[in-house]
């Protein structure tokens, strides 16, 4: 027995396009081994939307893209097409947008207020409001899954939660972003210094053209937000972070002088009482000091001590790996029901 | 001969503005002695207000993001400008330092949810501080010789009332003094960051309205130098808005009086607090456009030279109201116009123009047109306080003309030409006053008259046909 899922995709970015080239390809594969049939009824991105009840052909559309820039040929709102199309889950792929986390605050909202199930790899609507569209979302009976907003396709929530089986965790750090620790690594490994690193950066596509959600520890804050949320049980906002320090005044000859003590600077976001996001100077052998385009986390477990996950964490490919780990479970819940 | 340069923010900030500018000062630093006063980059000053009322409810992210809008504004002209590697890091580094101060100074009015007169000051600074780091970046690769000096550095001193102020002036003249006139005998040009200075413990503070007009104008005077150059956007002092008389042109002279009395009515020239050192010493201003510098613009000087015309320029205020009170009550009642005042002033309510009939009747004050509610509460409820039954009615859609001019001191006639030059046009007139310098008249009227009546006006009284 196949169950029909109707997906609607609201940001059509490259991990969006990563996702529906992944459904396109694999579609059989899951109807077959999962008995979950994904039908991709409605995209829509800044310019325009394409909406087909029967199903959009996905190949169309992401040539359509390519081309045009566009997915489809009309402009529609966003919020009209995700309260009015029948659809199951809503995709939320917007950009993150870490001042009033518009338009995907907008977006997880109305489909809650639809009843429909999200999977979202834009993390500033929770970081702005994880407990309150948490609760609403439980009021509505729908599922909110976010794997693909920590860690890109590294599952450190899924980590997190098996950890915290058994015995309560006391605290969570780690380095959460993977441009800032991509340019701390080169500062490190061939002296160059935060411009230099940062320009590298670019050009290898990790960082942004303007990267301050990055360096400055915007980014590592909202996804300590979510991490203390999700295995602490917190009831945290952006606004509760303490963004101490970023990278940008990192000088190569601090990194040097570290360097000769055997030690390293990393940017590490954390949470025991209050979560905060600081740069601080590790030893070599601590499992924060990870080198390059990376993420690592450290549980602190009660009993059994520490607990971490690494490594890469960067790309739209990876994100689009956990979109689809969360699209299949929401998937799963709903054929049984 | 020795000039003391200010260059305005929209003109630092325009695109190509730093060379251009650097073209000034080299052209010039071959002929004269320059002394450079900057403003901040263009929409800084605003932003930095912006902040200053906003940061108390700010986060983390918010500060942040903040920080990286004044970061984009400085760094775009930065990498423009083409440095040399050593030049440009140099800058970045300064530049960012800069920025960490200004991120603590933030971080701070947000955790304390309070933000002081100090830290007002404070805040204010960084615009100047932040433009001199680029503009000196820029001048050296000119290859002028230059030393970037904040207020303070210069030698401006003030008290420490921050928010407001007041210059320490015979410890200034001599800090200035002591500081640049040994640089101008090198040969090196000092760039002083405008509208900053530092109070005797050392503290940041800020020179208030006058701003870095003012700055140019104080050290002006410490220094003896012999001219002040404004160099703005705009060919000069004009004798009306251009957007409404096709016919303005560039008023080639004026006096310090008649530039003090255009300034008041919101012309786009100095404020009268910075022009006050000049006048004092004696020392011609010139406003000047950046982008035409073989022209002269306006020259401010100690001369009330009369023209032919009857007056240099019609300046339109719009957006302001009349509040006028009356009533039987006020009649042969003394102390209540100083009553009216008191409790406009109460309110925080600006009077441009007042007048009052005769009969004493009743009393008229023209308002900006967002204390006009303001203004009219106040006083009902203040005069019912004290038992004088008034009524109190406004108009809202009103706008006050001035005419400026030292040809209409002591000219018999001259009001009597304006109204009818007014008249001719079928506007009527609302209200009328005439400043006791007899510089200006100024009157008011409906303000869908306005454009009519300054055009008639321009016609008639600045241009005299």
């Amino acid at each position: 027995m196949t169950e029909e899922v109707r997906l609607i995709i609201v940001g059509f970015g490259v991990v969006a396009r990563s996702l529906a080239g992944s459904l396109e390809a694999r579609g059989e594969e899951f109807r077959r081994t999962r008995g979950i049939d994904f039908h991709l009824v409605a995209a829509v991105d800044s310019k325009s939307a394409a909406i087909d009840r029967n199903g959009l052909d996905v190949r169309e559309l992401l040539r359509r893209k390519e081309e045009t820039g566009r997915v489809g040929r009309r402009h529609l709102p966003a919020t009209e097409i995700i309260e009015d199309t029948e659809a199951d889950i809503l995709v939320e792929l917007t950009p993150a947008n870490p001042l009033d986390a518009e338009p995907g605050m907008t977006h997880l909202k109305s489909a809650i207020k639809a009843s429909k199930h999200v999977v979202t790899a834009n993390k500033m609507p929770l970081a702005h409001e994880y407990p309150s569209l948490m609760a609403s979302a439980e009021s509505r009976g729908v599922q909110v899954r976010y794997s693909a907003c920590v860690g890109a396709g590294l599952p450190i929530l899924d980590f997190g939660d098996a950890c915290a089986v058994s015995e309560p965790l006391l605290k969570v750090e780690g380095v959460l972003n993977a441009t800032s620790n991509f340019v701390l690594s080169r500062m490190e490994s061939d002296s160059s210094s935060f411009p230099e690193a940062l320009e590298e950066a670019k050009k290898l596509g990790y960082a942004e053209s303007n990267p301050w959600l990055d360096v400055d520890g915007v980014d590592s804050a909202a996804k300590i937000v979510i991490i203390a949320n999700h295995t602490l049980k917190k009831s945290l906002t952006l606004k509760d972070v303490a963004i101490v320090e970023g990278i940008r005044r990192i000088s190569p000859s601090r990194v040097k002088a570290l360097r000769e003590e055997g030690k390293k600077v990393r940017m590490v976001a954390s949470v025991e009482r209050r979560p905060e996001v600081r740069v601080l100077e590790l030893p070599g052998g601590d499992p924060l000091s990870i080198d390059g385009a990376c993420n690592v986390v450290k549980f602190h477990c009660k009993y059994s001590g520490e607990r971490v996950v690494s490594g890469p964490a960067a790309g739209g490919v990876t994100t689009s790996s956990a979109v689809m780990r969360d699209l299949l479970r929401v998937g799963a819940s709903i054929e049984g029901s | 001969m020795k000039v003391v340069m200010k260059f305005g923010g929209s003109l630092l900030a325009s695109p190509g503005g730093i060379p251009r500018v650097s073209r000034v000062i080299s052209k010039a630093s071959k002929k004269m002695r320059v002394v450079v006063v900057i403003s901040a980059l263009d929409d800084v000053t605003d932003l930095l207000l912006h902040a200053a009322t906003n940061a108390r409810t700010w986060d983390s992210t918010q500060v942040i993001h903040f920080i990286d809008r004044i970061r984009g504004i400085h760094s775009q002209p930065l990498t423009e400008m083409e440095l040399r590697q050593a030049t440009y890091n140099e800058a970045v580094d300064h530049l960012e330092e800069l920025l960490d101060d200004l991120k603590l100074t933030l971080s701070g009015v947000s955790i304390l949810r309070e933000l002081t007169p100090r830290s007002n000051d404070l805040l204010l600074s960084f615009g100047e501080r932040l433009s001199l780091v680029v503009v000196s970046a820029g001048l050296r690769k000119a290859g002028i010789a230059i030393e970037a000096l904040t207020g303070g550095d210069a030698g401006i001193v003030t008290d420490d009332s921050f928010g407001e102020a007041s210059l320490e002036v015979t410890k200034t003249r001599r800090g200035v003094k002591e500081k640049l006139l040994p640089l101008l005998t090198k040969g090196v040009v000092p760039v002083v960051a405008g509208f900053i200075a530092r109070s005797e413990s050392g503290e940041m503070t800020t020179l208030g309205r006058g701003g870095s007009d003012y700055t140019a104008t104080l050290l002006a005077d410490a220094i003896a130098a012999d001219e002040v150059w404004i160099w703005t956007d705009v060919d000069g002092i004009l004798t009306a808005d251009p957007r409404i008389v096709k016919s303005a042109r560039v008023i080639e002279e004026l006096s310090y009086a008649e530039a003090e009395e255009m300034g008041f009515f919101g012309a786009k020239n100095m404020h009268p607090l910075a022009l006050a050192p000049a006048r004092k010493a004696g020392i011609p201003v010139r406003i000047r456009n950046g982008f035409k510098p073989d022209r002269l613009g306006t020259l401010i000087n100690p001369r009330e030279r009369k023209s032919s015309a009857i007056a240099k320029s019609v300046a339109l205020v719009g957006n302001v109201g009349i509040v006028t009170v009356s009533g039987e009550t006020l009649v042969g009642r003394p102390g209540t116009a100083a009553k009216i005042f008191e409790l406009l002033g109460k309110a925080g309510v600006n009077v441009l123009m007042i007048s009052q009939s005769v009969s004493e009747s009743n009393i008229s004050a023209v308002v900006r047109k967002g204390s006009l509610e303001r203004a009219a509460s106040a006083l009902s409820e203040g005069l019912s306080r004290v038992g004088i039954s008034a009524g109190v009615k406004v108009e809202p859609d009103v706008s006050v003309l001035a005419v400026v001019g030292a040809g209409m001191q002591g000219t018999p006639g001259i009001a009597a030409k304006v109204f009818s030059a007014v008249a001719a046009t079928g506007v009527n007139v609302r209200m009328i006053a005439q400043g006791s310098s007899e510089l200006n008249i100024s009157f008011v009227v409906a303000s869908r008259d306005s454009e009519k009546a300054v055009k008639a006006l321009h016609e008639s009284v600045v241009l005299g046909k």
